[in-house]
């Protein structure tokens, strides 16, 4: 009996330690495209922006940095970034002013409720100094490039009233002659990303349609005008061609609705809140309006008069209108109707949605006619409004919670980057009949929460 | 009544990880022919394998048995490769006696674990927001009565009083700095009655058996979630208490087996067994919360009945030796979509083996190893946390047991 036992034991001891059940691991392939330099041209998007500020912490979680990291799973070869000094980063507020990356903080706010604040303080002005002899860069996505700028000697130019000191600080050549298409080729691309024009509408629409859209394209236009869809063909189309030369293989995307950013949405029209004491209130004192318990439009003010006037569906109402204001002060109501740079009206909306289609146009028909791959992150975040799952977590296009876009509401996290490495992913493997896996979008960090 | 409420709650504290929620090591002979014996009387453990079978036992007997489950649980993930699971070893037990009250009359009682899970990932892995831990435990104690009716017909049954505890955590998207989120873990336990009957027939060498075990709904009151590393940011913004009380319950599913054993002559036995197991009992898990409706959740399981085979032959060696094997099969009960790291389950092969010597006046010992080996499982459009890949499991049980009879 006691040897039958131990043969029992040790027959066991060699089955359990024996068997292991791991996977062989699936082999990456590049498939027919040749990710060794890779370099990725764009703007905000492109640049690894966030939280109202460029700062060393999000860059590396930038999109292209996401993707550059898969990429050399296979084949791919070192990404350059020009990163900024570690620490608050650089921003400009609406005003213009040098500011740091937003904290959150817990504040009371004027209800003396708790609540997540967003705070900015003085920006790093040392990440101005020229770094362009460190380059050169595998990340050329520069905040607030339009498309036509990429092609403008002025862009990079120090001093100069048209130069983007996001790029004149990181220009080859921030006196004289460098561009950001030019800059560009400098790391000898084999593979390249290509997503543009959201700053040729986003600038207008987070200032309230402070800007034209015209139809003139001999004009140059305003910071604050959308880009022409003409202009728009014309520069998209030549940039794309010289990234694309000699067969060279990449990817373009498409432009998001800014109903699907926070920025726009987070806020909605009939975000008045009554109750039936304070509608009753109101109702006595403002003629031609009716308000209810509950929800109601808010009332703005109509630009160039002393009207005001209810807005409707599909208006929007922006998240830089002040907090408290419309929290505690009346701002919304007849007493105190919101001023127009907070809003974007109809013809506003009807003028972003017209840009938006046109570009996206234009973005589908080039792509197919060079024989690109295409991310259609348009698409991504029409989805991501209804809340999608990934491994266990929700993410969504709302604000803070559980939202793949940063504190300012306009521009992606470091897993909103992430979601959308993965549609360059997909749309790479797909055209290019690679196998790079995507990433785990939960290894990056969501917003930070204080 | 006192000692006896004693034993029983240090047996429960002691009791009952098992693998894959349905433990089939119910009495060590059993677990050596493929898992069931519906049809045979060996031993006391025919308290639950078909109590309507005591009254052919014979003698008032006693049989222990006690199993060690090593998993080996492997997930290759579509982001970055392979993930083992802990090794998060199972101790499942049973206790079971007959007596003979007449001729006629049998009683017994057994003490077993009949389902319980004990799975547990690294806290840092990809599927943290799913799962990290998942633990049942389960004690249930089961008195029998046999009645034979005629010299082949005997019936048998009896009620289920049924204790188990459950074990949850995972991470919570909550961040307070970029490499952490928070953690969530559910404890609660509850109790539950149920009941078994079943019939039993001897033509000559063929015998046959039919044994009904119903659901028990376990009724979890005032568990105790925890919420830790919740930043306060989060905790506004989700509405997370520290902790709170919470209910719900937990199936253990019906199960139908039915088995058909021979004596091809005095050496040789086989057994035959089909089993149903209702999991369909088990649609969705509710957990709500007494004074936080907001963390209240359902969470999908979609779980179907499923069917298992096992075939067992019994080999007398010599008086004191004989010896045992069997195969089987388990169709799995989680449908595609909703195949959870908590709870990876597949199609499995059973292969077994076992051994029993007796020693002297009435008492002997079992031994048993088995082997659950799990269909490699493709899991790729995963609905409730769209979390997909490819699993691996094996467990590898090795079960000891006495016997006594007087």
């Amino acid at each position: 009996m006691n040897s039958d036992l131990r043969l029992l034991i040790i027959t066991f001891c060699i089955l359990t330690s024996g068997c292991k059940n791991s996977f062989d691991e699936p082999v990456v392939s590049r498939g027919s495209a040749d990710f060794t330099s890779y370099v990725a041209v764009g703007g905000y998007y492109t640049s690894g922006y966030a939280d109202g500020a460029l700062y060393y912490d999000m860059q590396q979680y930038s999109f292209p940095s996401i993707l550059a990291s898969r990429l050399a799973l296979a084949g791919g070869g070192n990404f350059k970034q020009p990163l900024v000094n570690p620490g608050n980063g650089m921003g400009y507020d609406k005003n213009g002013t040098l500011v740091s990356r937003i904290f959150l903080s817990i504040e009371n706010n004027c209800r003396g409720e708790q609540e997540i604040a967003k705070n900015q303080i003085s920006g790093d002005a040392s990440n101005l100094s020229w770094i362009g002899p460190s380059g050169p860069f595998n990340n050329m996505g520069v905040p607030g490039a339009k498309v036509f700028n990429l092609f403008s000697q002025e862009f990079g130019r120090q001093g100069n009233p048209n130069a983007n000191p996001f790029f004149s600080r990181f220009a080859s050549d921030n006196i004289e002659s460098s561009t950001v298409i030019d800059d560009a080729q400098l790391v000898n691309p084999t593979f390249f990303t290509f997503w543009i024009g959201i700053e040729d509408i986003f600038i207008y629409a987070r200032s309230g349609g402070k800007g034209v859209f015209l139809t003139d394209t001999n004009t140059v236009p305003g910071t604050y005008d959308i880009t022409p869809v003409a202009r728009f063909q014309t520069s998209y189309q030549s940039t794309l061609s010289q990234l694309a030369k000699n067969n060279r293989k990449g990817a373009v995307a498409s432009i998001p609705d800014i109903e699907n950013i926070p920025f726009f949405s987070a806020i909605p029209f009939n975000g008045l809140v009554l109750t039936q004491q304070e509608a009753d209130d109101l109702n006595a004192i403002s003629a031609g309006y009716t308000f209810v318990a509950g929800s109601n439009p808010f009332v703005v003010s109509s630009p160039g008069t002393s009207n005001s006037r209810q807005l409707g569906p599909g208006e929007l109402v922006l998240m830089s209108i002040p907090h408290d204001s419309l929290l505690c002060y009346g701002l919304g109501t007849p007493k105190h109707p919101i001023p127009d740079q907070y809003i974007l009206d109809s013809a506003e909306v009807t003028n972003i949605h017209n840009a938006t289609a046109a570009y996206n146009a234009i973005i589908t028909s080039s792509a197919s006619t060079i024989n690109l791959a295409f991310a259609d992150i348009n698409f991504l975040l029409k989805q991501l409004t209804k809340t999608v799952i990934f491994n266990g977590t929700t993410l969504n296009t709302g604000y803070l919670k559980n939202s793949i876009f940063s504190s300012d509401g306009l521009y992606p996290n470091a897993r909103g980057n992430a979601i959308i490495a993965n549609a360059f992913i997909r749309a790479i493997n797909a055209k290019y009949m690679s196998t790079l896996p995507e990433v785990d979008v939960n290894s990056y960090p969501g917003n930070i929460l204080p | 009544m006192k000692r006896w409420l004693c034993t029983f709650l240090l047996l429960a504290t002691v009791s009952a990880n098992g693998e894959g929620f349905r433990i089939n090591n119910q009495g060590v002979k059993a677990t050596g022919m493929g898992g069931y014996e519906a049809a045979l009387a060996r031993d006391a453990s025919t308290v639950y394998f078909n109590p309507a079978a005591m009254v052919r036992l014979g003698h008032n007997k006693l049989t222990a048995g006690a199993n060690v489950i090593f998993p080996r649980i492997s997930y290759l993930n579509p982001f970055d490769g392979n993930v083992d699971m802990d090794p998060a070893i199972s101790l499942p037990f049973n206790i079971y006696g007959v007596t003979r009250l007449n001729s006629r009359t049998s009683f017994g009682v057994g003490i077993y674990t009949p389902f319980g899970e004990n799975i547990v990932w690294d806290e840092n892995w990809s599927g943290r927001f799913v799962t990290i831990e998942n633990r049942f435990r389960s004690l249930f104690i089961q008195p029998v009565l046999s009645y034979s009716l005629n010299d082949k017909i005997a019936i048998g049954g009896g009620p289920i009083f049924g204790w188990s505890a459950m074990k949850r955590r995972f991470a919570l998207d909550v961040s307070s700095t970029s490499a952490s989120n928070g953690f969530a873990e559910y404890k609660n336990a509850g109790t539950g009655i149920g009941y078994t009957a079943a019939m039993h027939f001897q033509f000559l060498k063929l015998s046959a058996g039919i044994t009904y075990h119903s659901a028990v709904k376990l009724k979890m009151k005032n568990g105790d979630a925890t919420f830790s590393d919740v930043s306060a940011g989060g905790a506004i913004l989700e509405g997370i208490p520290p902790s709170s009380a919470f209910n719900t319950n937990v199936h253990s599913p019906a199960s139908l087996d039915a088995g058909l054993a021979y004596d091809i002559d005095n050496k040789i036995q086989l057994s035959l067994n089909v089993s149903n197991t209702f999991w369909s009992v088990l649609d969705e898990s509710v957990v709500e919360f007494t004074d936080h409706d907001n963390l209240n959740f359902t969470e999908q399981y979609k779980y179907e009945d499923a069917f298992s085979f096992s075939l067992g032959a019994n080999y007398t060696y010599t008086e004191k030796t004989v010896f045992r094997a069997g195969i089987g099969l388990t169709k799995s009960h989680v449908p595609d979509n909703y195949l959870n790291p908590a709870h990876p389950d597949a199609d499995q092969f059973i292969y077994s083996a076992g051994i029993t010597c007796l020693a002297n006046s009435g008492l002997s010992f079992d031994f048993s190893i088995m082997v659950r080996d799990y269909k490699s499982r493709l899991e790729t459009g995963n609905i409730p946390y769209n979390f997909n890949g490819n699993y691996k499991n094996t467990l590898y049980i090795a079960g000891i047991g006495v016997n006594y009879e007087f």
